[in-house]
């Protein structure tokens, strides 16, 4: 591989390299911006530069290409979910960007810094194409988001909801790493596709423990049961805007990672029969488990951290109907849903917590009490992004989403997974409504006249995009879905 | 438009957008302007009620398929579309909705608060329930169900009364539990359908019921969830304990809505859906369908009885008169079932109405107890007389609507069912005691509270959302050809067809040969007895 290749392969990535750059710029201007705005205008420029040459990319992409000689892909779903994560990273910006003063996090430079890091962290990592890319990507990602976590530095939930995060992070990255260094001595290789074919003539008993370990790493990632102990914590300590970063744009990276692993290492029918059953039974135990919980959560906040499970529950179920049963337009076309809805959500809770971030019960749904009089508008946009998480009508995003993964489910002969699926969802309205409740059928006793603070323009903007997206998603949804298809 | 095409598509979201145009209303000092918005939203459904009755003069009862049909893509790569189309069944509903929405709306003066938000959600509620009726493809019926119930919900929620919240959560649980198994079996179907035609996929309901072949057994299976979802919503004894509980706190409004048009949805869904789709399965549970509308008959009746909340009692007689409809449709021949659909009109009218009349002496008084009214027909004449008419035409009296539509079901399931039927005639009488009596305790005797005294009778605009009521209740009774010409036609070639598909499908298992052939309906009563 002479220079010029390698040049025009850097080219290639050039969502990440640009992210990347960004944050490092920013760290070296960051003295000479004064305001605040001006960090948060540059890395959202950044990453919609980063955004608009992805989109360029896309006449380069085709399945199964990589670059640097097998170290990334550049296929339809590596663009795909880079666009996914640089669109949902710049609306989780702004719906952030007055919010970060407010809970005191004295280094904002450091911050933006950290959070473009984590973005071309969660770009690398769902590209990768061998595992030490793969790692490193993660880590980056990691990394940077244990920073995050603990950036509102006058709580010390954040600090916990951090250190928390760090030590189950570091453990599941070392489980990830025997399971790889397994995987490397079975093969003699670390690319994906190499441990694919090599795996067909190992020893399964070694091929299922590494497997297993890999699935601790992947599934503790993404959050889903059992090991999911650390999301309520974090999502309730960790500032509200950094919540939102890992629901959605953490999430949807970490998911089409494992999905790569998952389907191109251990493709092959005999290694898939390996882990569907494993996938089968967390995905059952996340769907049902996650949904449970929810119903008993008070904290606003943590309710949706579990309705996160809970939705990663419903996403592995997409993992069981590879090809051409469509698990995987399924999965992306509920990651963009997901993620409109959830910055939606989690954008009016920021704004409710508002004032008071540091209060322990800032998110009580008691704070919710008689929105719909106090702010017609947020309460309004909750309703809607509440009712597409839970799949009704008007919230057409989320039952569009359901549509094709149940539909996946069915399809790829997982009658019974659906039908819990469906179940765990009928239980999942309770505690949305139960929102919607507060919002609206609870005459006000308590609240003040004026205890919440002005929005910032920022976020109006971004939960006015979402909730348009939110219907207009679930309305017109066979452009997106076309998009998804034979990307893998 | 001069085909009519289109018209369908127009009359379901015309309310939509007049709900849109209310938050578009100008305000006057500050504050919403009450009747400028009630006259937004009261101009959307009469014009939802104009364009029903011109697609009355588009519509051939002589043509048994559908009508007016708009078909376009909609997910393409499932194969699922916007389709719309009536058939003699579903006009009639229509036309039942939009008639009903008006008068909502103009019975809306009661609501004291954020008027306009009520009836944003009424107009959209107006258009799930429109969209329901006429969609022809399984999962935008699916969509536009599910779209019944947030505007549902919030109506119970904000207007309602003091267990409001409860009451508003237990209707939207029980009814998504349904639905979303009903969900997955109408996925069942379609992947079945998809396998046996080399990977086509499809939701359109006529392709479904044509083409797809179900073995007895997942017929059953799949008869079941979708029985869940529809017999929730009927809803058919043991699934009502929702209904009283939505039916007392609700608003006046959302409870003639209610009992008006959504309750009908689920009978509406056995008939479109559940029993065309799955013949057999429909054939398996014909039986225990129709003891359970028997047993909801004679259990509503006897709960009414006792009630002393007129409202409960008003519900409770819903879940009576709505297992009248189950029993004359699960009978299956065309002059039960006509008479159910019939009667689907009629409870429409006539609890309707009651509905209303209940939130007449609520507005008054605040409350609703029997024991605090009696004797007051000789302080409110004008209301008294509209109780009685409403009265009679739910226990069905000649020459209202009523009799006409539980004759006919009397008389047709008779010929299926004989014992039971005779039971159900129980009901009959039972429906007669209790609503005599409620009326004779509230309206004859002595005025027994000083309050009653000052009653002031019906208001103009409020008899004027009861007159199109009370016409109707005497044209129906008297003159329903026109009404049972429309749907005549296209409900004996529906029983025809049902008929026809009874255990002919081919059985896969040894229990459907063995059973297959001996259970036609004809012998169910034999069973039964």
């Amino acid at each position: 591989m002479n220079g010029q290749e390698i040049l025009n392969d850097f080219m290639k990535t050039g969502p990440f390299v640009c992210v990347a750059l960004g944050a490092l710029v920013l760290l070296l201007i960051d003295v000479f911006l004064r305001r605040k705005w001006e960090r948060a205008l540059f890395a959202s420029a950044v990453m919609l530069t980063a955004f608009v040459v992805n989109i360029q990319l896309l006449g380069d992409a085709e399945p199964g290409k990589t670059l640097f000689g097998g170290l990334v892909y550049l296929d339809g779903l590596s663009i795909t979910v880079a666009a996914i994560i640089l669109l949902g990273a710049i609306l989780v910006l702004h719906l952030g960007e007055d919010y970060i003063e407010r809970e005191g996090i004295s280094a904002p430079g450091e911050y933006y810094c950290l959070y473009m890091l984590a973005v071309s962290g969660a770009i690398l990592f769902s590209a990768a194409a061998e595992f030490i890319t793969l790692f490193v990507g993660l880590e980056i990602m990691s990394m940077s988001l244990y920073c995050l976590c603990a950036s509102s530095l006058r709580s010390e939930r954040s600090a916990e909801s951090a250190l928390k995060y760090f030590f189950l992070g570091s453990f599941s990255s070392a489980f990830l790493l025997f399971g790889m260094a397994l995987l490397f001595g079975l093969t003699g290789t670390l690319s994906l596709e190499g441990i694919g074919a090599g795996l067909q003539s190992a020893d399964p008993l070694i091929t299922g423990l590494a497997l297993g370990l890999l699935l601790v790493g992947f599934l503790f990632k993404i959050g889903a049961v059992p090991f999911h102990f650390w999301i309520p914590d974090v999502y309730q300590g960790a500032p509200t805007p950094v919540t939102v970063f890992m629901a959605c744009v953490i999430k949807a990276s970490a998911i089409v990672a494992a999905l790569r692993v998952l389907w191109v290492a251990f493709g092959d029918l005999q290694l898939m029969a390996l882990w569907t059953g494993a996938i089968w039974i967390i995905s059952f135990a996340t769907m049902i488990i996650g949904n449970l919980a929810a119903l008993r959560q008070r904290s606003v906040k943590r309710m949706l951290a579990y309705s996160s499970v809970a939705h990663v529950g419903y996403l592995l179920m997409g993992f069981l109907a590879p090809g051409q049963y469509g698990g995987e337009e399924a999965i992306l076309f509920y990651l963009v849903s997901y993620t409109v809805m959830t910055i939606a959500s989690f954008g009016i809770v920021q704004a409710v917590i508002g004032k008071d971030p540091l209060n322990d019960s800032a998110d009580d749904v008691r704070q919710f009490n008689n929105l719909g009089e106090r702010r017609p508008f947020l309460a309004a946009v909750m309703s809607l992004a509440l009712l597409s998480l839970a799949g009704l009508p008007p919230g057409m995003a989320g039952l569009l989403g359901k549509f094709y993964l149940f539909n996946a489910a069915v399809k790829a002969d997982f009658v019974g997974l659906a039908v819990v699926g469906v179940l765990a969802s009928a239980v999942s309205c309770y505690y949305y409504l139960r929102v919607i409740v507060a919002m609206y059928f609870v005459p006000d006793t308590a609240a003040p006249e004026e205890d919440l603070s002005r929005p910032s323009f920022g976020l109006y903007g971004v939960i006015s995009l979402c909730s348009l997206a939110i219907v207009a998603i679930g309305i017109f949804p066979g452009t997106l879905y076309a998009r998804f298809a034979g990307l893998l | 438009m001069s085909d009519g095409s289109g018209l369908l598509s127009l009359i379901v979201f015309t309310p939509l957008v007049g709900g849109l145009l209310l938050y578009f209303v100008p305000k006057r000092d500050g504050e919403v302007n009450t009747q400028f918005v009630t006259g937004v939203a009261l101009a959307a459904s009469l014009l939802a009620f104009a364009l029903s009755l011109m697609m009355l003069s588009y519509f051939d009862p002589e043509f048994t398929g559908y009508q007016l049909v708009e078909q376009s893509p909609w997910i393409e790569s499932f194969g699922v579309s916007y389709a719309l189309g009536i058939d003699g069944i579903s006009i009639l509903l229509v036309l039942l909705t939009t008639f009903l929405m008006p008068i909502v709306v103009l019975a809306s003066h009661s609501v004291k608060q954020k008027l306009r938000a009520y009836l944003f959600h009424m107009l959209v509620l107006e258009t799930a329930m429109l969209g329901t009726l006429v969609a022809l493809d399984a999962f935008l019926f699916y969509v536009f169900w599910e779209f019944m119930l947030a505007p549902m919900y919030f109506i119970i929620g904000i207007w309602g009364g003091k267990r409001r919240i409860y009451a508003t959560l237990k209707f939207v649980l029980y009814t998504v539990l349904g639905s979303l198994l009903m969900l997955v079996a109408i996925f069942y179907v379609v992947w079945v359908y998809s396998r046996q035609h080399d990977g086509a996929v499809t939701f359109l309901l006529t392709e479904l019921i044509a083409e797809t072949v179900l073995s007895r057994s997942e017929q059953i299976t799949l008869f079941a969830a979708f029985a869940l979802a529809f017999g929730i919503k009927v809803p058919i004894f043991p699934f009502h304990t929702w209904l009283p509980d939505a039916h007392v706190e609700a608003p006046t409004g959302g409870s003639v809505v209610l009992a008006g048009v959504l309750l009908k949805m689920g009978l509406y869904g056995f008939i479109r859906y559940a029993f065309p789709l799955f013949p057999e399965g429909a054939q398996y549970f014909i039986p225990l369908l129709s003891v359970l509308a028997v047993v909801g008959i004679i259990y509503g009746a006897l709960v009414a009885w006792v009630q002393t909340d007129i409202k409960k009692l008003v519900a409770y007689s819903s879940v009576s008169h709505l297992g009248y409809c189950v029993l004359g449709f699960v009978a299956l021949n065309v002059i039960s079932t006509t008479g159910s659909i019939y009667q689907m009109l009629n409870h429409g009218i006539s609890t309707g109405a009651l509905f209303l009349l209940v939130g007449v002496l609520y507005d008054r008084r605040h409350t609703r107890d029997m024991d605090e009214y009696g004797g007051l027909a000789g302080q409110v004449p004008v209301f008294a007389f509209l109780f009685l008419v409403f009265t009679l035409s739910s226990i069905a009296l000649p020459l209202t609507n009523g009799f006409v539509g539980e004759f006919m079901i009397l008389t047709g399931s008779f010929q299926t069912f004989p014992v039971l039927t005779s039971i159900a005639v129980l009901g009959v009488v039972f429906g007669a005691v209790y609503m005599l009596t409620l009326y004779k305790r509230t309206m004859f005797g002595e005025l027994n509270e000083a309050k009653n005294g000052t009653l002031p009778d019906v208001t103009p605009r409020e008899f004027a959302t009861f007159a199109p009521l009370l016409v109707l209740v005497f044209v129906m009774g008297i003159y329903p050809k026109p009404f049972l010409d429309l749907m005549e036609p296209t409900v004996e070639a529906y029983v025809e067809d049902l008929s026809s598909r009874f255990g002919t499908a081919v059985p896969d298992d040894v229990e459907g040969v063995l059973f297959a052939s001996t259970q036609p309906v004809a012998t169910v009563s034999q069973e039964v007895r």
